[in-house]
């Protein structure tokens, strides 16, 4: 199921939160976690029913490790195993469904075999709960994790505000919070406020990502039509739309997750606030850097080992951030620019900081601009002739069709029917709004949950919301790409 | 009360207010006929074939259907309507193939229309398709079933208030009536004709069908003829039916010339006035042997598609039954374009005119 359709939004979302805090006020708590968990499921499996017998088996397999690594009479050599076993069956998992059929691709290339490809279908969130149980048995490998019983697992697995798109959540962070009882009776701060976070971030994705969605997916069909002119904006777009709708979607879930009085952590904090490549990472997804960071960064020395060994040590944790992302040689470069922005920008280290603050914020979203190419384009070939219309400038000039392209229903119909004469000199001026409003939520303005805290719950504020949620209603009309499901 | 009670409630109540009125203006209005057949004294935009088909179909009063593709969509009901007698409705869909228009058929039937006509085209893509497929496109499936629940896709949908709900209240403040089935689709005088329009259009390695070696897969064609066109004559022999193969241009000619694909060409067709002669309340009509007009390119906008006199001329030569194929010529018939066309000069279409 998605957060942004209707049987979500009017039937899904009610029913999960009559249905759990009406069971938990009847002292009912066991009944609530598992009723939880089989809604978890449904959402789950909504699009495919396959999808609930994959993450069914693998929180099964999960659990036994967990289970047997819980144990006091097991000898390290054997708790190793153990581990080892069960990174293989995750990672492994993960390969099949998701990297398969490119591994395949490349050995035919490399080796001028002919191995079929197979028709896999990608599950939902493979990548997140993989991370997630990942995480979990590796906590417990370092004896960190008390004891919890199959339901708790499952719950924390499966728990639909964060199972298909992150943040990848620890298990120090849902858990304990679940069997809190005093967050077992509905806060009305936390359920407005979770509300109204939800709203901001349903709007993102729908009023704001979608429509530069639009034009995105226009410049990256055409490429061999755009203008130099128009491969600017619509670098700039896909850098706009990438993260209303990330940012977007963490927001409802974590929205979704607060109205439950769960706390989810950040997983964006003003990313193209940052002034530096580093500062970006601690502000873009950040519960993967944080993942990255815990889980590989560090068992492979961090920063411990001398600046080479640190340098190195970057770059393969975005090497595996890039393969993780996508299973195309155009993610993985990408990760590896970002590494190597990483490393020089730490070499440089007193020198960039000595950079004037505006000139380092300029070069830092312009290298989030150009390294999204990477990561937006079908493949390298593709984002080499897209760069190439960046560098090398042939022409400044935007046809009508982007403006046509960009332009949003609710101006055609205001254009069409009260000033006709000058549409297209309007979707010049609507096009130029979008950039100047995503520009500034994004770069200059609060973010949600900066918002949301200094909320003051006035009578205009709830019309505003209200307005923000019923235009977001009424645009699910349309499909819209929801850009991490791949994921 | 709490404040943040009171301002989520708040918020709860105006947004289901809010969306409540808006879906009752649309279910009300109903521009797609989903529901109900259109309001007297409201006028409707009739524009956009997918939305709008299945509702019409549905609700209208009529007792003809015209149906197909593109190709159909000149037609005008008047002229039908004052040659056989009959009060009609087109139902087209650009790009279609017969199960759609099986299905917009039967739901005719299906809500007790009796059909004394029915006017299909036989486009050859169709028939050598996909017995079950429909066209690559977002259909709006939510009007096309019995499920309420998925109407809320009709009716808390922006784009179908502001394009289709808006323009009923502007049309009828404004006086511009329900788009009759004349105008319904009609595309013929949006387009320029002739010769370099249509050469203009035409890449000469253009590829119609892809046949494989092997030919056309009389299986597939067969299931589709039975499924698609035969069993519904069968079961209405009430309906008369009136089949018909677009004329496609010379240019078309051209490329099965080019392609080798002449003989599959006659192939289909054979086939297909085979399947549909046996049966009384069914006609086939095919225009191929009217070679002044296939060769006169100003009939046409491409090497396909021809403008609405073209669709007036075949109303016509239907009533009178005028190159109608039948048990005794159609063998004839074959013989004779399969002798014109094999052997037409091609190369003097695309020769400079002195």
């Amino acid at each position: 199921m998605l957060f942004n359709s209707y049987i979500f939004i009017l039937l899904f979302l009610p029913l999960v939160l009559i249905g759990y805090f009406l069971l938990n006020h009847y002292g009912k708590y066991r009944v609530a976690m598992l009723y939880l968990l089989l809604m978890s499921l449904w959402f789950y499996s909504y699009f495919n029913i396959k999808y609930l017998i994959l993450i069914l088996g693998s929180i099964g397999i999960n659990y036994c490790g967990y289970y047997a690594l819980l144990k006091n009479n097991i000898n390290n050599s054997i708790r190793k195993i153990i581990l080892i076993g069960m990174i293989i069956f995750n990672l492994g998992l993960l390969f099949y469904y998701k990297y398969f059929n490119f591994f395949i691709e490349n050995v035919n290339t490399l080796f001028q075999t002919e191995y079929a490809l197979r028709d896999i279908l990608l599950p939902m969130g493979i990548s997140f709960f993989t991370f997630q149980q990942l995480s979990f048995i590796i906590d417990s490998y370092r004896k960190k994790v008390p004891q919890y019983g199959l339901l708790n697992y499952a719950v924390y697995v499966s728990y639909f505000p964060q199972l298909v798109a992150g943040p990848i959540v620890r298990y120090d962070e849902v858990l304990p919070q679940l069997n809190d009882y005093n967050k077992k009776k509905i806060d009305w701060d936390n359920l407005s406020d979770g509300f109204v976070i939800f709203i901001l971030g349903l709007a993102k994705k729908l009023l704001i990502a979608d429509v530069f969605g639009k034009a995105v997916d226009w410049g990256y069909g055409n490429l061999s039509i755009i203008s130099s002119g128009e491969a600017y904006l619509i670098m700039l777009a896909y850098t706009m739309q990438i993260y209303f709708d990330f940012s977007g979607y963490c927001d409802m879930a974590i929205g979704i997750a607060k109205m439950m009085n769960i706390e989810l952590p950040m997983n964006f904090n003003s990313p193209y606030k940052a002034k530096s490549i580093p500062e970006f990472w601690n502000r873009w997804h950040m519960t993967l850097t944080r993942f990255l960071t815990e889980y590989v960064y560090i068992p492979l020395g961090g920063n411990r080992k001398g600046k080479v060994r640190t340098y190195v040590n970057i770059m393969l944790v975005f090497l595996v951030s890039g393969i993780w992302h996508g299973a195309n040689w155009t993610f993985v470069l990408w990760g590896l620019v970002h590494g190597m922005g990483m490393v020089i920008t730490k070499a440089l280290d007193d020198t960039y900081r000595k950079i004037s603050s505006t000139l380092q914020w300029i070069i830092t979203f312009a290298f989030a601009n150009l390294t999204w190419v990477l990561f937006r384009a079908e493949s390298i070939q593709d984002a080499g002739s897209f760069l190439k219309k960046i560098f090398v400038i042939d022409s400044m000039r935007i046809s009508a069709d982007f403006f046509e392209v960009f332009s949003i229903k609710e101006y055609e119909f205001l254009a069409g029917n009260f000033f006709s004469s000058a549409i297209d000199g309007g979707r010049i001026v609507v096009c130029l709004l979008f950039f100047v409003v995503a520009f500034y939520l994004a770069c200059v303005g609060r973010n949600t949950l900066e918002r949301v805290s200094n909320n003051k719950k006035s009578v205009l504020s709830a019309g505003i919301f209200s307005f923000l949620l019923i235009w977001s209603i009424l645009s699910l009309g349309t499909i819209s790409p929801f850009l991490y499901f791949n994921f | 009360m709490n404040t943040s009670k009171r301002y989520c409630m708040c918020i709860v109540i105006i947004s289901s207010v809010v969306l409540l009125i808006f879906g009752m203006i649309n279910i009300f209005i109903d521009p797609c006929f989903h529901y109900h057949k259109p309001i007297n004294g409201l006028n409707y935009p009739i524009r956009m074939e997918r939305y709008q088909n299945d509702g019409i179909v549905r609700h209208f009063e009529y007792d003809a259907i015209i149906t197909g593709t593109s190709m159909c969509e000149n037609f005008k009901t008047s002229e039908l309507d004052e040659l056989f007698g009959v009060s009609s409705v087109k139902v087209a869909a650009a790009g279609s193939f017969l199960r759609e228009g099986t299905e917009l058929i039967n739901q005719s039937y299906n809500t007790n229309h009796s059909l004394k006509l029915v006017i299909r085209s036989l486009d050859q893509y169709a028939l050598v398709g996909d017995p079950d497929t429909w066209a690559e496109y977002d259909y709006p499936y939510y009007l096309y079933d019995a499920n309420l629940v998925n109407d809320i896709n009709y009716i808390l949908n922006k784009d179908v208030f502001l394009d289709y709900t808006c323009e009923v209240l502007k049309n009828t403040i404004k006086g511009v009536n329900t788009t009759n089935f004349d105008e319904y689709a009609n595309w013929s005088d949006q387009f320029t004709y002739g010769r370099d329009a249509v050469l203009d259009s035409y890449t000469q390695n253009e590829e119609m069908v892809s046949y494989s070696d092997a030919g056309i897969d009389e299986e597939l064609l067969s299931r589709n003829l039975e499924e698609n066109i035969i069993s519904m004559v069968r079961e209405h022999p009430e309906t008369e039916f009136y089949f018909f193969f677009p004329p496609y241009s010379i240019v078309a000619w051209d490329s099965y010339k080019r392609e080798n694909n002449i003989e599959e060409a006659l192939q289909i067709q054979k086939y297909t006035i085979e399947a549909i002669l046996p049966y009384e309340n069914a006609h086939i009509f095919s225009f191929y042997q009217n070679y002044e007009m296939i060769c006169n390119l100003d009939n046409y906008k491409d090497y396909e598609h021809y403008s609405e006199d073209i669709n007036s001329l075949i109303l016509q030569w239907m009533y009178a039954g005028e190159y109608e194929l039948t048990e005794d010529n159609y063998q004839t018939y074959l013989d004779e374009i399969e002798v014109f066309y094999e052997n037409y000069d091609y190369g003097s279409i695309f020769m400079r005119q002195e």
